[in-house]
C-alpha cells in the first residue's frame, strides 16, 4: 500500500512538473508572438477594439464595450465635448460575451476607468462553448490567441519592444452617414414572454461584474437603439438578469422619442444600426446620463488632455467634410 | 459539442468521465461509461436519443429470442434420434430467420427511413413526374440521431452473431446497451463486433498510467492531424467545390488531392481521438486505417481504409451472398462453361455489386455516393478481369511484377484512382462532380498556378508549407507503421529529457499551427454525417 501511494504521488509529481514545464515554454513562446503594435498589419486581433492601447494609461474615463451596434451608436469626441469625461469605444462586429471579457481584462492592465458600458445585445446573446475555451486559453496564454503569427513573424519579434500607435480621433467610433429608414412598427411591443440566456454569457456576465468590483469600476449595462435586434423579451431577460445579478441597466430601446430618434432618418440599414445623426442623440443623452449619474471628471482645459481638444477640432473638421 | 475535436470534448467532457470512472468502485465503473454515452448522445441529438433507446431494447429481447429457440432446438436434437435431428433443426431454421428477418428489417426500416425518405421520395417523384403521372410521394425530412449508421450496422451484426451461433446473446441488458453505445465510437464508428468489445466495456479496467499516457498521445496525434491539415484546407476546398466553374481543371485537381487529404486526416485524426478515448479506460477499440495510401490496388485499399465498414460489409453482405444456395449453383454452373478463373467471378461479381451499393448508399443519400460505390465495384471488377491479361502482358514484356517501378506504378495508380472517387464522394451532387472531372481535362490550365490566384482561396503559401510538413510527418509515421515500429512505443522507451521534448514538440506543434480560432471554419466532422 506505501509502495502504491509513492508510486501516485511519483506520477503526480511528473504529470505536475510536465504541464509546469509545457506552461513555461508557453509563456517563453509570448513575446515573440505577441503582436508589437495594435494595427492589424501587426497582427494585433481585432485591431479596431484595441486602439486604447496606444492611448496614455490611466486617462479614459469610460469604456464601451459591444458589438457592431456599439461602434454605431456611441462618439467619445461628442460626449467629450458635452460633458468633457473620456471615453473609448471596444467593440467587435457580433461580439459575445467571451470577447467583452477578454476586452475588460486587457482594459484594467492598462487603464482604470469608473464606468463600463456593456451592451445589452452581447450580454443576451449567446456564446458558443469553443469561444469560451479559447477565451480561457487565452487569458492563461495569449498565445493560444495569437498562435497564427508564426506567419508573419520576422527577426524583430525575436527582439523587438512593443509599440503602440494606433489609435484614431473617432477612438473606436464608426462614423457613417448613410441612411436606411426602419421600420418600427411593433418595435419594442409590450410582452410578459422572456428570452433564454445561455449559461456561458451570464458566467461571463458574472465574471465581468466581478472584475469591474476588484477594479472600481462601475458596470451600467445598455441597449442600444436597433429595430432588428432588440425586442421586449430581450429587454424582460436583461432586466431579469440585471435585477438578480445587481447590475444597472438601461433600455435605450424604450427611450427613443426621449432620446429624439427618428428611424426615417437615423438608421444606416433598416434599424440594424444607428448612422452618425443617431449616433449623435444617442451620445448625446448617454453623455448626459452617465454624468448625471455617475462620478465622472470634466477634464475640459486640463493641459493634460489638451490633445483630446485637438483631436475634437480634427473630428469637427471632418465632420464638416 | 459536435465533435470528437470540440475542445468541449477532450478538454471538458473526456476528463469529466475519465475522473468519475476513475474514481467509481470497480464493479461500478461501465454505469459511468453507459451514462456518459447517454449523456453524449443527449449533448448532441436531444430527444432522439429515444431512437438509440428503442435499438437497444429491440436487440437484447430479439437476441434473447433467438437464444432461447436455439437453447430448446439444441436440447430436442441431443433428445432426439440422429435421424430426426435433421427435421428438428429445419424446423428450428425458419423461426429463428423470422426473428432475425424482423430484427434487421426494425433497424434496416429505421434508418432508410430516418435517413433516406427524402431522397427516395424525391427520385419517385422525378420518375412520376417523367411519366406524366400527376401523383407524387412526401419527400420526409426526418432529424437523424447522431451515429445512427454506425449502431445500426453494430445491431445487425449482433443479431446476426447471435443467429448464426457465434456468439450467446446477451443476458446483460446494460453490457448490450453500453456495446451499442459506448461514447467514443458512438458517433464516427469504428464499427465494433460484439465479440471484439463487449466485454472489455463491462470490465471496468482502472485508468492505468501506461493507458493513460498513450491514450493522450493518440488524441494528439489525431488531433494534429485534424487541425493542422483538415482544418486548414477547408477554405480552398469549400470554394472550389461549390464554385468549379469559376475555377480552371487545375485548380478543380488541387482541390481533388486537397479533399483527398483533408477525408483521410479528419477521419483518420478522429479515429486517432476515439481510440486514444477509449485507451485511457483501458478498452481496445478496432483499428479503422492501416497505411491506406500504401495500398497497390484498390481491393487492398479498401482492406486498410475504413476497415471496420469493409469487414461489416464482407462479413454481413459478400459471404453470405457469394455463398447462398443460388450462388453456389450459379458459380458452378459458370465455372464448368467459363472456366476456373471468369466462372466463379460472376457469383462474386454479383456479390460485389450487392457490397458496393449498399457502401455507396450507406455514405449517405445521394446519387454521388452511389457512383462512388459503384466506381469502386467497377474499379475491382476490372481488376478481377484484367489480371489474366496483365500477367501475360506483364510476362511477354518481361516486367517484374514484384519489382519496385512496377510497386511504384501500383501505388500511384491507386493514388490517382481513390483520388477520382473521393471528387465525387465530395461533389455537391453527381451532375456537379462529372462537370468537375470533365473540366479536369476540358479546362486545365496551370494559369492559377502561376499567376498566384492559387494562392488566394483561403489557402496561402505559408498553409501549404505547414499542411506538406504535417502531411510529410504523417507519412513518416506511416512508413514506420507499415515496417512494424510503433512510434508511441518507441518514444516511451527512451529517457525522459529526449520523451518529453518530443511530447512537447507535439504539443507546441498543434498549438502554434493549429487552425484555430475565429480566422477559420473548421471543416465538419465528416463521418458523423453518414
Amino acid at each position: 500500500m506505501k509502495r502504491l501511494k509513492a508510486l501516485n504521488l511519483h506520477l503526480a509529481l511528473r504529470g505536475a512538473a510536465f504541464f509546469l514545464i509545457l506552461a513555461a515554454l508557453l509563456h517563453l513562446l509570448w513575446p515573440i508572438f505577441r503582436p508589437k503594435n495594435n494595427t492589424q498589419a501587426a497582427g494585433q486581433y481585432y485591431a479596431e477594439a484595441h486602439g486604447f492601447l496606444a492611448e496614455p494609461e490611466d486617462t479614459i474615463d469610460v469604456f464601451f464595450i459591444g458589438d457592431s451596434m456599439t461602434y454605431s451608436a456611441y462618439t467619445p469626441m461628442e460626449m467629450w465635448a458635452e460633458q468633457g469625461f473620456t471615453s473609448y469605444v471596444c467593440a467587435i462586429g457580433s461580439g459575445r460575451m467571451n470577447y467583452a471579457y477578454e476586452l475588460l481584462c486587457e482594459i484594467v492592465e492598462c487603464q482604470s476607468p469608473r464606468v463600463v458600458v456593456l451592451e445589452a445585445h452581447v450580454a443576451t446573446r449567446g456564446t458558443p462553448a469553443k469561444n469560451a475555451f479559447l477565451t480561457e486559453a487565452t487569458l492563461w496564454f495569449p498565445i493560444f490567441r495569437y498562435h497564427d503569427r508564426w506567419k508573419s513573424l520576422t527577426l524583430d519579434d525575436l527582439t523587438g519592444s512593443v509599440t503602440y500607435t494606433n489609435t484614431k480621433l473617432d477612438k473606436g467610433f464608426r462614423m457613417n452617414h448613410k441612411v436606411g429608414a426602419a421600420d418600427a412598427e411593433g418595435y419594442m411591443e409590450e410582452t410578459e414572454q422572456s428570452a433564454s440566456v445561455s449559461l456561458i454569457t451570464q458566467l461571463y456576465l458574472l465574471r465581468c461584474r466581478a472584475l469591474c468590483a476588484a477594479n472600481g469600476i462601475q458596470l451600467i449595462v445598455v441597449a442600444t437603439p436597433s429595430t432588428k435586434n432588440w425586442n421586449y423579451r430581450l429587454h424582460n431577460a436583461m432586466e431579469q438578469m440585471a435585477r438578480n445579478y445587481g447590475i444597472d441597466f438601461l433600455d435605450l430601446d424604450l427611450m427613443t422619442d426621449e432620446i429624439g430618434i427618428d428611424w426615417d432618418t437615423d438608421s444606416r440599414d433598416g434599424g440594424d444600426h444607428l448612422n452618425y445623426y443617431g449616433a449623435s442623440k444617442v451620445s448625446a443623452y448617454m453623455s448626459g446620463y452617465l454624468a448625471e449619474h455617475y462620478d465622472l471628471p470634466d477634464h475640459r482645459g486640463d493641459g493634460a488632455y489638451a490633445a483630446w481638444d485637438e483631436d475634437l477640432e480634427a473630428y469637427q473638421k471632418e465632420l464638416a467634410e | 459539442m459536435d465533435s470528437y475535436c470540440s475542445p468541449l470534448y477532450f478538454a471538458f467532457f473526456l476528463p469529466v468521465v475519465v475522473l468519475l470512472y476513475a474514481v467509481m468502485p470497480q464493479r461500478h465503473r461501465w454505469k459511468v461509461l453507459l451514462l456518459a454515452s447517454w449523456a453524449f448522445f443527449w449533448w448532441i441529438s436531444g430527444k432522439l436519443l429515444v431512437y438509440l433507446l428503442l435499438s437497444i431494447l429491440a436487440v437484447h429481447y430479439l437476441g434473447l429470442w433467438m437464444g432461447s429457440l436455439l437453447t430448446e432446438r439444441d436440447g430436442m436434437v441431443r433428445a432426439a434420434e440422429r435421424s430426426e435431428r435433421k427435421a428438428i433443426r429445419a424446423a428450428y431454421v425458419g423461426k429463428l430467420r423470422a426473428v432475425l428477418a424482423a430484427g434487421i428489417l426494425f433497424h434496416l426500416g429505421l434508418l432508410l427511413v430516418l435517413k433516406y425518405a427524402a431522397f427516395f421520395g424525391s427520385n419517385i417523384n422525378t420518375m412520376l413526374s417523367a411519366l406524366g403521372l400527376r401523383w407524387s410521394v412526401p419527400e420526409l425530412q426526418f432529424a437523424l440521431p447522431i451515429g445512427i449508421s454506425f449502431y445500426t450496422l453494430q445491431a445487425v451484426s449482433y443479431l446476426i452473431d447471435v443467429y448464426r451461433g457465434t456468439i450467446p446473446p446477451d443476458r446483460n441488458l446494460g453490457r448490450l446497451a453500453l456495446y451499442m453505445s459506448f461514447f467514443p465510437a458512438l458517433m464516427e464508428g469504428p464499427i465494433c463486433r460484439y465479440s471484439d468489445t463487449a466485454s472489455q466495456l463491462l470490465e471496468g479496467r482502472p485508468v492505468a498510467w501506461h493507458n493513460l499516457t498513450f491514450g493522450i498521445q493518440r488524441i494528439l496525434w489525431g488531433l494534429t492531424k485534424k487541425m493542422v491539415v483538415a482544418d486548414r484546407l477547408n477554405p480552398l476546398i469549400k470554394e472550389v467545390f461549390s464554385n468549379y466553374q469559376n475555377h480552371t481543371g487545375a485548380a478543380v485537381a488541387l482541390a481533388m488531392v486537397c479533399y483527398t487529404c483533408q477525408l483521410y486526416t479528419e477521419f483518420s485524426g478522429t479515429m486517432d481521438v476515439v481510440i486514444g478515448s477509449a485507451e485511457i479506460f483501458g478498452i481496445t477499440l478496432p483499428e479503422n486505417f492501416r497505411q491506406p495510401f500504401f495500398s497497390h490496388t484498390i481491393s487492398e485499399f479498401w482492406t486498410r481504409w475504413h476497415i471496420t465498414l469493409g469487414t461489416w460489409f464482407r462479413d454481413y453482405i459478400f459471404y453470405p451472398v457469394s455463398l447462398s444456395g443460388p450462388m453456389k449453383k450459379l458459380t458452378s454452373s459458370a465455372r464448368k462453361k467459363l472456366g476456373n478463373h471468369f466462372g466463379p467471378l460472376i457469383a462474386s461479381s454479383f456479390a460485389l455489386f450487392c457490397v458496393w451499393f449498399s457502401n455507396g448508399l450507406w455514405h449517405g443519400a445521394g446519387w454521388n455516393y452511389i457512383f462512388f460505390g459503384l466506381y469502386h465495384f467497377g474499379l475491382i471488377l476490372c481488376g478481377s478481369l484484367f489480371e489474366p491479361l496483365s500477367r501475360s502482358l506483364a510476362g511477354k514484356l518481361h516486367i517484374d511484377r514484384q519489382g519496385k517501378p512496377w510497386r511504384a506504378w501500383q501505388l500511384a495508380r491507386t493514388v490517382v484512382l481513390v483520388n477520382i472517387g473521393e471528387l465525387f464522394f465530395r461533389a455537391e451532387g453527381l451532375r456537379a462532380g462529372m462537370r468537375m472531372f470533365r473540366r479536369m481535362v476540358t479546362h486545365f490550365s496551370l494559369a492559377p498556378f502561376l499567376d498566384g490566384r492559387v494562392l488566394q482561396m483561403g489557402v496561402d503559401g505559408k498553409d501549404f508549407v505547414i499542411v506538406g510538413v504535417t502531411m510529410a510527418l504523417v507519412l513518416g509515421v506511416s512508413l514506420l507503421h507499415e515496417r512494424g515500429i510503433s512510434v508511441r512505443a518507441w518514444v516511451a522507451a527512451r529517457k525522459t529529457p529526449v520523451r518529453w521534448a518530443c511530447y512537447y514538440a507535439l504539443i507546441l506543434f498543434l498549438i502554434i499551427f493549429g487552425a484555430y480560432g475565429s480566422a477559420y471554419s473548421p471543416v465538419d466532422p465528416i463521418y458523423a454525417g453518414f
